[in-house]
């Protein structure tokens, strides 16, 4: 028993958050569905899906089971490990930045000195794995949408690192952890406000959504990277997709817009977890109605819009901020 | 930009015909001759006309190829037809309208006419396995001459 | 280019060029209907166009060939069946005009206001599709909501909500009743407050703005020199409306305006087409207040026989200039039917006007060409 009792405590903490973690995943991609299905469907007047369960609650549940019961059929000529690797390599790193996430004062399965970072190096994963998909596939129109990932993510990564750093400057430490702590008093969303917005916009199009959604551009790639996708292996990739907006939400939240921080609800115990909630959904509330709002912007206007504006702005925040700081 | 002079251009290559059913507007009918239908459209060209389409029709002995052009901003048409010779060809003028190009495959794969000249000759509507087909010629001895359709051959 | 199959594809990745080639459709989500275009890329720009059409051909003009020219009348519709009055009126006219059958005013002042309905069923229905290609989503629902009144509206006298065949050679098949016109007048109203939902929606927007503003620009002389027609040419400022140029009907009676573009690219073509739904429900509040009492159908013999001679006869369709042109031979039975369809212009220019753009461009270009395939394909 002394053998147990001396493995460090990290050794019970990270499977049980995993656990935990992979099931919020699975959950907020169930809720995430069904609200964007609902929102969507009540600002085109329409009702949205109502028919399984109360109001179509159970709608997504049974997505979930049809998609799992559906052929992965792998094209003949596509790179068959890599094309099954992919929807792995998609989800996973996807899963990873909740272990550092400081949902509530005392839930945070690790707080790393280098949280953002960490967050930050499985985030941009995500682009290998769309990458692997559209080139596995040996299809035009997935090549076409890996391309047009690839460059993006390369283009929006920068500003999203940039105005994190501003925020990360004025409270001085890497650990999300510190940085919650600090704005306990007053929000970086108002002492960085340049830096919030620039990180959001970028956000957005790092999880490919509308209205950068080009690497899935429905009415030019027909489905872009997933093309040839189908079943679980399919699902896999939205999933992926759902917990990303999850995370860089939360990150906004958790740097930006005070974490858990907020006034203590009546007859709630943990409302500092509600807090954290309720903001992270309201930013991916945010998401939704940018994507059933606007059309899509072009490529090389999407690439020109973080070269010529994003990155010069978010530089120049950050000199700013640094020189601040430094005074 | 005045129809008479586009009217006496035209008619140093063409012979006047008589519509016998006159469309709301004003409409000019002539034919022209196969060796005279590219100058012809180059000077309809010249004049701001607009090829609205260009079609064919099964007549006896030879088919003929009548070409509708209308002139936008005075709303004056003008139908040309040319009438086959033996060897069922006529000139393209996909080079002055190039929105040509369509009607006269359409034209070829149809009836079977050949346009010199035209470069793209894949089959435009029907299957490639299809060539020869010919869908609109009528059934042997069922064409009938220019006169019995109301053309005035002059 | 002629590059239709897989070796020619491979020869052309060997080539060394660093150009492939892109099989869009005939299954693809803006390619409406069944056109395929082989698109010679390089990287995302465009270098070759080559349109494959002929999927949903039917080959209508033979079967007006070979059936008395009135039982061809459902085909008509069957080619457009977005906008498929105003091929049953374009048909019905080119039959009367031959004939000389005199049409009772309260019939013409009837198909007037069915065409125009149709006209603006055909234009929300655009305005969705043109905006889905962009890749925003919301607004074809708020215009199938619109677009659903005025189906209602036309079922309730057509019978059908697509393939119409309302129009008969001297008349129109049924009279409208006063439920009929209160209908569309409360439909008048209430497109004329949606407009300026979608201006807000989809006018102001920046990104709309970006994507449309001088992309795809027709000039005069493409669309001269490829028969572009209807709202496409207007786009480019040559105000030619066969309503206008060419009264038929009794379009002469009435006080609407052409509306034309400037620069003819994607954006002025919106605007024409969305100030020509407002012209449009100009000529229908005024044929609802001038309508006559009235016949509805001048008498026709069962069996119509058409005088020997050619005739043809043009209407404005929602796409362009559609053009009947018939030879007869003096018996029920046309000798010769040819539509000449707008489509079929506009689509045929998209190669030379496309070449060298970005993919999305062409996709928008397409869109906002207002294309519909089977009419092309006929």
């Amino acid at each position: 028993m002394d053998f147990i009792a001396n493995l460090p405590p990290h050794f019970f903490r990270i499977p049980i958050a995993l656990t935990l973690v992979i099931s919020l995943v699975f959950i907020n991609a169930l809720i995430m569905v069904y609200l964007e299905r609902k929102i969507a469907g009540h600002m085109q007047f329409r009702l949205g899906p109502m028919e399984v369960g109360w109001h179509g609650v159970l709608q997504t549940a049974i997505d979930a089971v049809k998609l799992m019961s559906k052929q992965l059929i792998v094209p003949e000529k596509a790179h068959t490990k890599l094309f099954r690797i992919a929807p792995l390599l998609a989800f996973t790193p996807a899963v990873l930045p909740f272990v550092v996430m400081p949902f509530a004062p005392k839930l945070q399965a690790v707080d790393i000195n280098i949280g953002i970072i960490f967050i930050l190096a499985m985030a941009s994963l995500n682009v290998m794995a769309i990458f692997v998909a559209g080139w596995a596939s040996n299809n035009k129109y997935g090549l076409l949408g890996s391309m047009r990932s690839v460059s993006q993510n390369i283009a929006y990564e920068i500003p999203v690192l940039f105005s994190l750093l501003s925020a990360v400057f004025v409270v001085g430490s890497f650990s999300l952890g510190d940085i919650v702590g600090y704005q306990s008093k007053i929000w970086l969303f108002m002492i960085q406000p340049i830096a919030f917005l620039i990180y959001f916009v970028s956000s957005v199009a790092e999880t490919n959504r509308a209205p950068f959604d080009l690497p899935e551009a429905e009415s030019e790639l027909t489905a872009g990277f997933h093309t040839e996708y189908s079943g679980m292996a399919f699902a896999l990739f939205f999933l992926g997709e759902y917990t990303e907006m999850f995370v860089v939400s939360s990150i906004a939240t958790a740097v930006f817009l005070g974490g858990w921080h907020g006034f203590p609800l009546p007859f709630f115990e943990y409302s500092s977890v509600v807090w954290f909630l309720l903001k992270t959904y309201f930013l991916m509330f945010l998401m939704i109605w940018f994507r059933w709002t606007f059309p899509r912007v072009r490529f090389d206007q999407l690439l020109n819009f973080s070269w010529k504006y994003l990155i010069p702005f978010s530089l120049v925040n950050l000199l700013i901020t640094a020189v601040v700081v430094k005074l | 930009m005045d129809t008479g002079r586009v009217i006496k251009e035209i008619e140093k290559i063409s012979v006047k015909t008589d519509c016998i059913h006159i469309l709301p507007g004003v409409e000019y009918e002539c034919s022209v001759s196969a060796e005279n239908i590219r100058d012809f459209a180059s000077v309809l060209y010249k004049n701001n006309y607009m090829l609205l389409y260009l079609t064919a029709i099964h007549l006896e002995p030879y088919p003929a190829v009548v070409y509708q052009f209308v002139w936008p901003e005075t709303k004056f048409r003008i139908r040309a037809v040319v009438f086959c010779g033996e060897n069922k060809t006529v000139p393209t003028i996909s080079d002055i309208y190039n929105g040509a190009n369509w009607y006269e495959r359409e034209v070829m794969e149809f009836f079977g006419i050949d346009f010199d000249g035209l470069e793209d000759k894949r089959t435009l509507i029907l299957d490639e396995s299809d060539k020869g087909l010919y869908p609109l010629l009528k059934k042997e001895g069922k064409a009938l001459d220019a006169e019995a359709t109301g053309f005035k051959t002059n | 280019m002629t590059f239709k199959n897989e070796t020619e594809s491979e020869n052309l990745e060997k080539s060394g060029q660093h150009k492939f080639l892109l099989n869009m459709g005939p299954q693809h989500p803006s390619t409406h209907g069944v056109l395929r275009l082989v698109l010679e890329m390089d990287g995302e720009y465009v270098t070759g166009i080559d349109p494959v059409i002929g999927y949903g051909h039917r080959m209508h003009e033979k079967i007006a060939e070979v059936r008395p020219a009135q039982s061809f009348l459902p085909n008509t519709a069957r080619m457009d069946y977005v906008c498929a009055l105003p091929y049953n009126h374009g048909y019905v006219s080119l039959l009367e005009q031959m004939t000389g059958i005199e049409v009772p005013e309260r019939a013409e002042y009837i198909r007037v206001i069915t065409v125009e309905l149709n006209r603006l069923a055909s234009h929300l229905l655009w305005l969705g599709t043109f905006l889905l290609d962009l890749g925003a989503f919301t607004p074809i629902l708020y215009c199938f909501d619109d677009r659903e009144q005025i189906l209602d509206i036309l079922e309730s006298v057509t019978g059908s909500r697509l393939t119409y065949s309302f129009h008969r050679v001297g008349g129109v098949y049924k009279d409208i009743d006063d439920n009929f016109i209160e209908k569309s007048r409360a439909f008048i109203k209430r497109l004329e407050k949606r407009f300026s939902v979608y201006d807000k929606l989809v006018t102001g927007n920046i990104i709309f703005r970006k994507r449309t503003e001088g992309v795809g620009i027709v000039t005069s002389d493409i669309a001269r020199r490829y028969g572009i027609t209807g709202p496409n040419l207007r786009g480019s400022g040559i105000s030619y409306d066969v309503r206008k140029a060419f009264p038929y009907s009794i379009y002469s009676k009435f006080d609407f305006e052409v509306p034309v573009g400037k620069n003819g690219d994607c954006l002025d073509r919106y605007y024409v087409r969305i100030n020509e739904m407002k012209q449009s429900l100009r000529i229908l509040s005024q044929a609802l207040d001038m309508i006559p009492e009235g016949d509805i159908r001048a008498k026709v013999p069962k069996k119509l026989k058409i005088p020997k001679g050619q005739s043809s006869f043009s209407v404005e369709a929602a796409r362009g200039e559609l053009c009947y042109y018939m030879v007869s031979d003096g018996t029920d039975v046309p000798y010769r039917l040819k539509a000449r369809v707008p489509s079929y212009g506009n689509l045929s220019a998209l190669a030379e006007i496309c070449e060298g753009m970005l993919l999305a461009d062409l996709v928008a270009v397409m869109g906002s060409f207002d294309l519909v395939i089977p009419e092309i394909d006929r």
